[in-house]
């Protein structure tokens, strides 16, 4: 559930309605380099260029109300740790993404559970080792044998 | 049309259609209680499994599979106080509150019940309602299309719930981002930088799933897991008399509310549940009482979230425009199968239209009859505590994205809009607008560039057509609803303390 308008507007609120206007002018530029057309022809970039140009002016009349609303009281302050924990679920996903048809599957699903049951919310090391081979072995029969999920082999096979 | 009906149920019945219908519902169930993974996902996950089946098999399994999800949502968010599904948001409300006063059955007995009911009438709803809908829909040109989709926009930017700016640039940035890709009418590329997996556009999957699925995970673990699993013991699955007349209304008035707004462009199953809270509480003689946990909080979410489902076969149906994400992947599943969803399907593949329709039905009652007994088995997989689950949940979703096109890159994409969703999360930006106008912007863009060529540059074009000026105006309508009955508002308050005063 989003706040109205004319709510107090926090530092981040301000930041995202700068960022998402400048979306929309990189947008609009991007738009321009695409065929125009016109309105009898509308070519490639005739529908882009239209949102692309409409997101700035929205995106701008956000950032002007949020600036213009009173600044948000510092509300309870959010866990860092809560945060910092998001934020390295996240970046572990990055990686193990990235990885993944490197080293294959069957290690990097290992290494990511493994990680999550350790790292994020700790688990003894049996239970996060134990899991993380467990997910393997399922996920493996679930999804490559049963359903046929081509899934990253890596330099081991699996 | 009783015709018809005799010869659905006559198609239904055929044991792969029926074997097809228990799959669809029993999986439907599965990923609606298991918070994370959604119809969508698990949708485009078993879309190659349906190449091999016939188109009418692979049809009534995917949709068993849609509103089996809307049943299975409610008994996650009612017993653990999670959402299992995005469509069941509102039930954790009072339906949390009534599992931990002790009234856990009641609960998921009425939100099942309620279901059923809702489901049979949208089925109802459908098999009325989508024959003169198709032959109407005949008579739809691209400036018809396009006047309907803007009302499919409108609708979804000013029933978001808070900033009506948030939600119009959230509307405008997903139909910039549904342009990526290869250009609809010249295949020139556009914003595709060069790469393969842009030049198809963005994954429509791929962004749900960061959207939704990630973005609701990394919020739970920012909130520190502290999701208790409730441990209720789940007794009196059948409401009381009491129950029953307490919720007669709301699941009269869920079940109507759902299915037409379900037949909406851009409404979707969310939205439907929202407003019918907002409708219980309204005409509640004490809507002090809900969020503590009263049974109409529960029983007309729950109604409108099934019969929405019923509702937005009939814009597929009838008109080959999928009004939500999941109906996009449904039309995938037609599209696999050869099968051009729209007006000459009920005339040229009678069996799909009316078996489907038909297998809704029999798949409500499955689902009825499968949920009741099958609520312990459910309690026992969320038992497991979230710590545990929450990587599993991940995990799940990688599988899935990654399982339709065994691209890697679709996985960065996913997380991308998972961290794009969580910052939304905290910001207060409603992603619904942002997926919806997203799945509809290419076919808008489209049918406005067909419209332009048609009447050679002239928007007069959208009015000039009686149809689409009908539609336009209900667009507009609905646009200026809200100033309207703002203004009249404050006139009314200020005639009345005009003349106390």
């Amino acid at each position: 559930v989003t706040a109205p308008d004319t709510a107090a507007s926090t530092p981040g609120q301000r930041w995202a309605a700068a960022g998402l206007t400048a979306f929309g002018i990189a947008a609009s530029l991007q738009a321009r380099a695409l065929p125009f057309g016109g309105i009898t022809h509308p070519g490639p970039g005739f529908f882009p260029l239209c949102l692309a140009v409409a997101l700035t002016l929205v995106s701008g009349a956000l950032l002007l109300v949020t600036l213009r609303a009173p600044l948000a009281e510092a509300g309870a302050a959010r866990s860092r740790r809560g945060l910092v924990r998001a934020a390295a679920t996240l970046a572990a996903l990055f990686v193990y993404a990235l990885a993944l048809e490197w080293i294959g599957f069957g290690v990097g699903t290992f290494l990511l559970i493994a990680f999550l049951f350790r790292a994020i919310e700790p688990q003894p090391w049996p239970v996060a080792l134990g899991g993380a081979a467990t997910t393997v072995v399922v996920t493996h029969v679930l999804f490559r044998i049963w359903l046929g999920v081509r899934l990253p082999t890596g330099p081991w096979g699996f | 049309v009783l015709d018809s009906v005799a010869f659905g149920f006559a198609v239904a019945v055929q044991p792969l259609n029926l074997l097809a219908c228990f799959i669809g519902v029993f999986i439907g169930t599965l990923i609606g209680v298991l918070p994370g993974i959604g119809p969508v996902a698990t949708m485009s996950l078993l879309l190659p499994a349906t190449f091999a089946m016939s188109p009418t098999a692979s049809i009534i399994m995917m949709a068993g599979i849609y509103y089996g999800a809307m049943y299975g949502g409610s008994t996650t968010s009612i017993l653990v106080n999670i959402p299992g599904e995005a469509a069941s948001v509102i039930t954790c409300l009072d339906g949390y509150r009534m599992a931990r006063q002790g009234r856990a059955g009641a609960a998921l007995g009425i939100s099942a019940f309620g279901s059923f009911i809702a489901g049979s009438l949208s089925v109802l709803g459908i098999m009325l309602l989508a024959p003169p809908l198709a032959r109407v829909a005949l008579d739809f040109g691209p400036p018809e299309i396009f006047a309907l989709l803007l009302i499919g926009f409108t609708m979804v930017t000013w029933l978001s719930s808070g900033s009506k700016l948030k939600a119009v640039a959230m509307a405008l940035l997903g139909l910039f981002l549904g342009t990526a890709g290869l250009d609809p009418i010249t295949a020139t590329p556009r914003f595709t930088f060069g790469t393969l997996t842009l030049s198809d556009g963005i994954g429509l999957v791929p962004m749900i799933m960061g959207l939704f699925g990630i973005a609701e995970v990394l919020a739970n673990i920012e909130e520190g897991l502290k999701q208790e699993v409730f441990r209720p013991r789940i007794r009196g699955l059948l409401p009381t008399r009491q129950d029953w007349k307490d919720s007669a209304g709301p699941i009269a008035r869920g079940s109507v509310l759902g299915f037409f707004l379900g037949i909406l462009p851009g409404i979707g199953a969310i939205i439907p549940t929202f407003i019918s809270y907002a409708v219980e509480k309204r005409v509640s003689r004490h809507p002090e009482k809900f969020g503590t946990g009263v049974i109409q909080g529960v029983a007309g979410p729950e109604a409108a979230n099934n019969a929405a489902t019923g509702g937005s076969m009939i814009p597929l149906l009838t008109l080959g425009i999928a009004p939500n994400v999941v109906m996009a992947v449904l039309l995938g599943a037609f599209l696999i199968q050869g099968v051009q969803p729209g007006p000459l399907l009920i005339k040229e593949h009678p069996e799909i239209f009316w078996g489907v329709v038909a297998s809704m039905y029999v798949g409500n009652a499955m689902l009825l009859v499968l949920n009741l007994p099958l609520i312990g088995l459910w309690v026992q997989l969320l038992r497991v505590p979230y710590a545990i689950l929450f990587p599993l949940v991940l995990l799940f979703s990688v599988i899935g994205v990654y399982g339709v096109a065994e691209n890697i890159w679709d996985l960065v994409i996913m997380l991308i809009f998972g961290a794009v969703g969580y910052a939304m999360r905290r910001l207060q930006y409603e992603p619904a607008p942002l997926v919806l106008a997203f799945v509809l912007g290419r076919l808008a863009e489209e049918s406005i560039r067909q419209s332009l060529l048609m009447s050679r540059g002239s928007l007069a074009i959208l009015v000039e057509r009686p149809l689409a000026g009908a539609l336009l105006g209900i667009a507009v309508l609905i646009m200026i609803l809200p100033a309207v009955v703002g203004r009249m508002r404050s006139v009314v308050a200020l005639t009345r303390s005009a003349s106390t005063g």
